[in-house]
């Protein structure tokens, strides 16, 4: 791991006043004294975050009956999670849901950081208007497609029905709502991917592209060989940080379909989401809190070591 | 020269094409948006649909404007989103600046466990939080939201500050100790207005990945030509390009080490070795 260069120099350093009042001589003595420093931001952490971490791995071993808990469970809550048909249906489009995204908000990603890197002026004129959907809350973007997508008044239907195409009930169809669900929350994320990528193409060398054209190689060596090896981690960074936000996200499907029509786009977190407002029952709610949380977690683990980011 | 120019320009006629239809892909659902914001009622809902409003009208913005409920929404957004923030800085900055200044047992730890809370997506705590909040009845309460947000900020916000006041030589400190100044002043008065936005979290990645692609796995690659002494195009993979560690031995790159914001402000202390190990 890289050590931010200013922490080297203050550890080599002795005779660093600033940093030595608090035992900076020797980092191996233990004081109390630089942890009272994080005593306001581990209260609030450990308030908001840690400790309910640990109580909803409590509250999975609970039987509950709405939001009483009538005593210990046991493993009773996972087996009735694990083994029912719907945990399976809404892990498969969570999944669904995720690649589908990615997949999409990474095509049009680089397809227009490609094209926008090439067209001069004009690309670099449109790239701080593309940003715009990213700034966009969610709710925001859940309710401007709501409109475009009505089935009786919105312009997307009726260009599809000028085109002879039945468009059907769109959004309160269950065979279209992922699919048109995943295309929003595409529109809504590629800019942040075409940023990331064209920051990435524009630090490549252009010595590499004249090696290639020297060789004989056309545009889809350069795109290739070039261009795609060179961006592939920050491609890969990009598509973690984006998989962890699809896991979580739940206002752009409670805006707009509120995890229907039957159940079509309800996601995990969008489970989670409903089990706890409608409070029948949060022993299985926090089984499937438990599963998003894991999940996340390795994502997570699986970003910082990409990135290298934790730096001691 | 207008012909090289326009030359250019038709060559790049396709992606300036290509471009345009991204744009309206991007723009056109927004602008629709905000056309329809100007509609009548009627006019909003008409099929076919409308591009332009036809008799514009201000009528659904001073509905809004009107209705008293729009002004305490609003209240609450920023009240939320500003105090989290204030909540944020107010018990980041101490932790930051104790994680960038001081070396102590268990920091690593410490800031891994910071770190580690904003790997727990929020939607994972609804159901203990809920409960929790009804136990002990504070269900509805805005301050409790407020908090409740700063948390999912404060972990980057300690990381970001302890990268900013690392960036902030620390001789300026110890001047102001030895003139007798209490450590709430120099983080009050020298720190705080020290961290100007140039020397963001982003930047500072930007150069930390540049010098990483420069000093690779042990290549030192030459200027500018990122090229390693073989003649072999540096690669950027980043998993061996974090072994590099700055350290006295003169092998440097004068463009990027100037550029960079903690070596320009230390130059007598920073150089890069590309060897892992920490003298």
């Amino acid at each position: 791991m890289s050590i931010p260069p200013l922490q080297v120099s203050t550890n080599q350093s002795a005779t660093n006043l600033a940093s030595d009042v608090v035992d900076a001589d020797n980092a191996n003595r233990f004081s109390w004294a630089p942890f009272l420093w994080f005593t306001p931001a581990i209260l609030i952490l450990f308030l908001v975050t840690l400790y309910p971490t640990i109580f909803v791995f409590w509250l999975s071993f609970q039987k509950t009956k709405y939001y009483d808990l009538v005593g210990f469970n046991g493993l009773a809550n996972y087996v009735e999670v694990l083994s029912s048909p719907e945990f399976w249906d809404t892990t498969v489009i969570s999944l669904s849901y995720v690649a589908g995204s990615l997949a999409g908000a990474i095509i049009l990603g680089m397809a227009s950081a490609l094209v926008l890197n090439r067209a001069g002026v004009t690309g670099s004129a449109l790239r701080v208007f593309i940003l715009f959907p990213w700034t966009l809350s969610m709710s925001v973007v859940g309710s401007i497609w709501l409109w475009l997508l009505n089935p009786s008044f919105g312009p997307i239907p009726y260009v599809i029905q000028k085109l002879g195409i039945d468009p059907g009930l769109m959004l309160g169809d269950p065979g279209m709502a992922l699919p048109l669900l995943i295309i929003v929350t595409a529109w809504w994320s590629f800019p942040y991917v075409m940023v990331m990528a064209t920051a990435a193409m524009q630090s490549i060398p252009k010595e590499l592209y004249e090696a290639v054209e020297i060789d004989g190689g056309g545009a889809f060596v350069k795109f290739r060989y070039v261009t795609l090896t060179e961006i592939l981690p920050t491609l890969g960074s990009t598509a973690l940080t984006l998989s962890i936000m699809y896991l979580t996200l739940m206002t752009l499907i409670i805006v707009m379909t509120g995890g229907g029509p039957l159940g079509s786009t309800t996601t995990l977190s969008f489970e989670a989401f409903r089990g706890t407002v409608q409070a029948v029952n949060i022993g299985p709610t926090a089984v499937v809190s438990i599963v998003v949380l894991i999940i996340n977690v390795a994502l997570g683990a699986l970003y910082t070591r990409l990135t290298g980011r934790v730096t001691g | 020269m207008s012909s090289a120019l326009s030359n250019r320009t038709t060559g790049q006629m396709p992606a300036i094409l290509g471009s345009l239809v991204i744009g309206i892909i991007v723009l056109g659902p927004v602008l629709w948006a905000f056309a329809t914001s100007f509609k009548t009622e009627v006019e909003a809902v008409v099929v076919p649909p409308t591009l332009w409003p036809n008799s514009p009208t201000l009528e659904n913005y001073t509905k809004v404007l009107k209705d008293a409920a729009f002004f305490t929404d609003l209240w609450n957004s920023v009240a939320y989103s500003v105090g989290a923030v204030i909540i944020a800085l107010l018990v980041g900055i101490p932790a930051g600046y104790a994680a960038a200044r001081f070396s102590f047992k268990g920091k690593r730890a410490l800031m891994l466990v910071v770190l580690a809370t904003s790997m727990v997506p929020g939607v994972a705590l609804l159901v203990p939080t809920y409960y929790l909040l009804e136990t002990v009845g504070l269900l509805n309460s805005g301050i409790v939201v407020t908090i409740i947000l700063s948390a999912r900020i404060i972990p980057q916000t300690v990381w970001f500050i302890a990268n900013f006041v690392e960036a902030v030589p620390v001789e300026i400190e110890d001047s102001a100790m030895i003139d007798g100044a209490s450590r709430f002043q120099i983080i009050w008065a020298l720190i705080l207005p020290l961290i100007p936005s140039r020397h963001s979290r982003r930047r500072d990645d930007r150069h930390r990945d540049d010098l990483e692609r420069l000093y690779h796995g042990g290549g030192l690659c030459a200027r500018g030509g990122k090229t390693d002494p073989a003649g072999r195009p540096c690669q950027s993979g980043f998993r061996r390009c974090r072994h590099f560690v700055v350290l006295h031995d003169g092998l440097c790159d004068g463009r990027i080490i100037t550029g960079h914001p903690h070596v320009r402000l230390r130059p007598e202390v920073v150089h890069l070795r590309p060897d892992g190990r920490r003298r």
